[in-house]
């Protein structure tokens, strides 16, 4: 048994629930391995004193977001957040047991793309799309924009029709070339990238999440020099700033201390500091999705963003380690500057406790993975200091 | 021959505004200049018709246009994407003067940035609309207190409704369009500073005052027989809370009251509209004020430009109370056009244009005692309004604006 769990409507009846040492919370968790045809099973329930039979039917779960997110819930009811070295595994399995999501994808080209692109820059659209109007706006006063692919990938079918109506005047205004990849259902942060990655054919690729904002022309070729100039670059990022000019992102840590977490979680040192005075490239241990550089190649020899963790979360840490793994390393470039308006287009998602227990899984998935490696290096910077 | 499309957020036949004026005079004097010619563009309200439409003349046009008041936005897709193009490739200017963007539309700029890329645009700032989201005022909402500074967080705390990150992108947005902007004219140093803080460069701002028609100064008023006091005070413009006719009624009622008309010589004239479309608790209190005042201030509602040499003829001072820091008030000029001192709040473009002790006084914002003083002194102090009126300087004329705008025009 993994949890007793609060259960109102048991305890008012069963009598014997009544007599129950542990008052309401009569219902449980637990973990059985069953034979694949099983239909149902019995359970035998007892107070020491009675008995009682009961015979509880089987549903298949599927590896649909409706049911992966039922057994997230289920282990927020736990509230114990351990809980996932149980859980995980089911929830990993039941993600793994069947195919990918497949969105039916539609592609529409607004503009002529370059013919010979310097970059390709993804950005996932959710939840909110005038962020795209403001990043427009953004881009057609930069002039290295003329060498983009720029691809849009709308990763929320129910805007579609609100970017439909905005999408002709928008590439009219502001004459930014674009392609625009309509999904028919959410696929998440790591699946909508890939989807984008796919229909990209620069060399040189960018993720970048569309709440990102450029401080000034400049930063795009900053990224591209040093990606090319760094030896055994894998991934460079830029320096993120909060709308306050406080520092957003300068490279994210491994966080080993945990905080009375279960898990190493992705920390970002500095955070909401002043940003320090380093102007030229410094390594870090592994760059945020937010936006980063990577040759595109690169990107597909390793498969690109795993979409087994749920939602968009340490898919960016998952994807550093990957690289590690094959001897790249990952940058920090601090004079190429942008703003990050941190999970504005996220807020939509969920109540706050289920957020975090869908944040425990992927930590405790990405820690399933990566801990060795990640203890690895973790020592190997503090011997360096 | 230079063309130049002035774009306006308004006609001034219809909203006779001090932009929308300027805008229009500018116009006008352009196409009397040899070597010019000027095509006037008023915003209207949407309605039924089609988008630009001449309505005068062969060079006078209005185009239905709205925008949203946060950023000033306008998605109008047939608007910027086929009848102001249209547009433009018929008129062929060669600069393009911006007057306003509100209801406009920031896009706006973009849209004949997109047409005419090698045309000169030029955008009058007029408030600190850009800057402030409560009016464009800078002052901070609910208490009304004066601000010095935008801040997404600031803006927040002023605004709790819309996060920092809203205030963000509206200041990098607004800014993005203000980058196609060749130059800026400021009617005043003062806005001009503040824009500069904000962050638009300062060479690409000239501090240029709206111009007006000019005028001879009046005489003096004549003085009853025996009468040796100048307390004839008068309030000219829009009556809402920003304008501070609540200061300045609340100094009048701390005056001493053997002072106050009719058995001494202090009275006040109000002449403004716009009471009527301030809020129900306002008006009430504006009222009550007056009410308790009723022999030594009088309330006459809406003027006509034409009317003022007759009101300021019978007045010795123009008090110009304003709790928010004002830009380039009209009545200022208007006060100094004709010769009469002024009584201004000493901050922002109030302080500026009037100097205190050289044509005017100054007196600290919302602070009744202190204006109710200098009141007194003003009345009871002939020589002092002697002085001040012989240093009266006169405002720039619109000649003159346009001697100094087209330099801007050509650079």
């Amino acid at each position: 048994m993994l949890a007793r769990l609060r259960r109102q409507d048991v305890f008012d009846s069963i009598d014997i629930a009544r007599s129950s040492p542990v008052g309401d919370r009569v219902g449980f968790v637990a973990m059985l391995t069953l034979p694949p045809d099983a239909r149902s099973v019995e359970l035998m329930i007892g107070n020491g004193r009675e008995q009682l039979m009961l015979s509880a039917p089987l549903r298949r779960l599927g590896a649909n977001k409706a049911d992966i997110f039922e057994l997230i819930e289920i282990a927020r009811l736990t509230e114990n957040p351990a809980v996932f070295e149980r859980l995980g595994p089911a929830i990993d399995d039941l993600v793994k047991s069947s195919p990918l999501p497949k969105a039916a994808v539609q592609v529409s080209e607004f503009g002529l793309s370059p013919v010979s692109p310097n970059v390709s820059i993804v950005v996932p659209l959710y939840g909110r799309i005038d962020l795209m109007e403001y990043q427009l706006a953004h881009f057609a006063n930069d002039p290295e924009f003329k060498d983009v692919e720029l691809i849009f990938v709308l990763d929320d079918p129910r805007l579609r029709n609100e970017l439909e109506q905005r999408v002709e005047f928008l590439h009219a205004l502001y004459r930014v070339s674009f392609r625009l990849i309509l999904l028919g259902e959410n696929l998440g942060y790591a699946g909508a990238n890939n989807v984008g990655v796919a229909h990209a054919s620069a060399d040189t690729l960018l993720l970048l999440n569309s709440d990102v904002f450029p401080s000034a022309p400049g930063w795009l070729s900053g990224l591209r020099q040093s990606l090319s100039d760094l030896p055994g670059a894998g991934v460079v990022s830029p320096r993120l700033l909060f709308a306050s000019g406080a520092l957003q992102y300068g490279g994210m840590s491994f966080d080993r201390s945990r905080h009375g977490a279960p898990y190493i979680l992705n920390d970002h040192p500095g955070k909401g500091l002043p940003p320090d005075r380093r102007t030229e490239p410094y390594p870090v241990q592994a760059a945020t999705g937010a936006c980063l550089m990577m040759p595109t190649a690169l990107y597909r020899e390793v498969g690109g963003l795993d979409q087994g963790y749920i939602v968009g979360d340490f898919e960016d840490s998952d994807l550093c380690m990957k690289l590690r793994s094959i001897g790249r390393s990952i940058w920090c470039v601090p004079s190429s500057v942008l703003y990050h308006l941190e999970r504005q287009s996220l807020a939509s998602i969920g109540e706050a406790s289920l957020r975090q227990y869908l944040t425990l899984y992927n930590a405790w998935r990405h820690q399933e993975r990566w801990a060795p490696a990640i203890e690895a290096l973790a020592d190997q910077w503090e011997a360096i200091g | 021959m230079t063309k130049v499309l002035i774009i306006a957020h308004g006609h001034p036949a219809i909203s006779p505004g001090g932009a929308e004026i300027a805008a229009y005079q500018m116009f006008e004097e352009l196409n009397r200049r040899e070597g010019w010619e000027a095509i006037f563009l008023a915003r209207r309200a949407p309605d039924a018709g089609i988008p630009i439409e001449l309505v005068a003349g062969d060079n006078e046009f209005t185009v239905a246009a709205a925008s949203d008041q946060f950023r000033f936005h306008n998605g109008d897709h047939t608007l910027l994407h086929k009848a102001l193009p249209e547009f433009l490739r018929w008129a062929k200017p060669d600069v393009v003067h911006f007057h306003h963007y509100v209801n406009v539309g920031i896009e706006m700029v973009r849209a004949v940035r997109n047409v005419l890329p090698e045309a000169r645009l030029i955008l009058t700032l007029h408030e600190y609309l850009a800057i402030c989201n409560h009016n464009g005022q800078m002052v901070r909402n609910g208490d009304l207190a004066l601000c010095r500074r935008s801040s997404p967080s600031a803006c927040n705390s002023c605004f709790p409704g819309t996060s920092p990150e809203e205030f963000f992108l509206r200041e990098r947005f607004l800014k993005q369009h203000f980058q196609l902007i060749d130059h800026f004219i400021s009617p005043s140093q003062f806005l001009k500073q503040r824009y500069v803080q904000w962050g638009l460069e300062a060479d690409k701002i000239s501090v240029i005052e709206n111009g007006q028609p000019p005028a001879e100064p009046l005489p003096p008023r004549t003085q009853a027989p025996g009468e040796t006091t100048r307390g004839r005070f008068a309030f000219f413009g829009q009556i809402n809370p920003y304008k501070g006719i609540e200061v300045l009624l609340d100094a009048m009622a701390l005056l001493p009251p053997e002072m106050l008309a009719p058995n001494g010589p202090i009275s006040l004239s109000i002449h403004g509209s716009g009471l009527h479309w301030q809020t129900a608790e306002f008006q009430a209190s504006v009222s009550a004020k007056v009410e308790k005042l009723s022999q030594a201030v009088h309330l006459f509602g809406r003027y006509h430009t034409e009317d003022l040499p007759g009101l300021m003829a019978g007045i010795d001072w123009v008090v110009v109370p304003s709790i928010w820091w004002e830009n380039a008030p009209l009545v200022i000029q208007e006060a100094q056009k004709f010769g009469r001192p002024l009584i201004v709040s000493g901050i922002g473009g109030m302080a500026e244009k009037v100097l205190n002790m050289q044509n005017g006084l100054h007196v600290r914002p919302r602070d009744p005692r202190g204006l109710a003083d200098i009141m007194l002194h003003a009345a009871t102090t002939p020589s002092l309004w002697a002085n001040l009126q012989k240093q009266m300087i006169p405002p720039a004329t619109i000649l003159q604006t346009i001697d100094l705008t087209i330099p801007v025009y050509a650079i």
